[in-house]
């Protein structure tokens, strides 16, 4: 699986706003939303899911890197999104290094194996030291897209 | 001083539905840092540093799986049952809501 198949070309955020973890994951969710994922009724209990997984253990995995995740009722298929952050947002990461990018992924609650080999994707990309140097100088969606590809 | 025997383990992945995702992945290699041992993971051909989260999920381990767990070095003993408890934890809550 590659990063392509589930990352919503149009939620990925270049500069995110937000400078705290529960600011950026909500900011990330409100992306999925704006590109047409989720029933706006839906956008608070998925982010409040992710959130409480946080609390459960950070999902920074050092290196600048974090990927906060859940599985959700209301997810009808596997999705993610991508966000910059050049000021980099505490993340209580296992290096305690800010992070810098975020993919958030939301999947289908029954869907288990997808969901692992989704985190598996994005582990695999990111383990490219170069890649993620040039992920985190995008300035625009576009450019993080096209890297993906 | 005389040389430290490494310590190894078989274990069997709980933490359903996952296993040995994000999280459990991260816990071992937060626990590793803390020590002063050494920790490989082992599956087939694949062996995974303790240390590192991204190595320990690349090894993709869903419940049921069977891991070769080696821990080296002062420590290793309290190393490997923090460790093994993690990996064979019966799972953590539910990370959904329902919607309604």
């Amino acid at each position: 699986m590659r990063m392509t198949n589930f990352v919503v070309r149009y939620a990925i955020l270049p500069v995110l706003t937000a400078t705290t973890r529960e600011g950026a994951i909500t900011e990330l969710i409100a992306s999925l939303h704006a590109a047409g994922e989720f029933a706006a009724g839906d956008v608070p209990d998925i982010t409040a899911a992710v959130l409480r997984r946080e609390t459960l253990g950070s999902t920074g995995i050092g290196r600048g890197i974090a990927i906060p995740h859940t599985r959700h009722a209301a997810a009808g298929r596997l999705v993610a999104t991508l966000g910059l952050s050049a000021g980099g947002i505490p993340f209580d990461s296992i290096d305690e290094e800010p992070v810098h990018l975020l993919a958030l992924i939301v999947s289908p609650q029954d869907q288990p194996a997808l969901h692992l080999r989704a985190l598996e994707a994005v582990v695999n990309a990111t383990r490219d030291d170069d890649l993620v140097a040039r992920l985190r100088a995008c300035h625009t969606a576009e450019e993080i897209w096209d890297l993906l590809q | 001083m005389a040389a430290h025997t490494p310590i190894r383990r078989t274990v069997t992945v709980a933490n359903p539905p996952l296993g040995l995702h994000l999280r459990p992945a991260n816990a071992i290699a937060r626990l590793v840092r803390r020590s002063k041992c050494a920790v490989t993971v082992t599956l087939g051909e694949k062996v995974a540093d303790g240390r590192s989260p991204s190595d320990l999920l690349m090894l993709f381990a869903p419940p049921g799986t069977e891991l070769v767990l080696e821990f080296t070095g002062d420590g290793a003993a309290e190393a490997a049952e923090a460790v093994v408890a993690i990996l064979t934890a019966p799972g953590e809550p539910d990370e959904h809501t329902s919607s309604s």
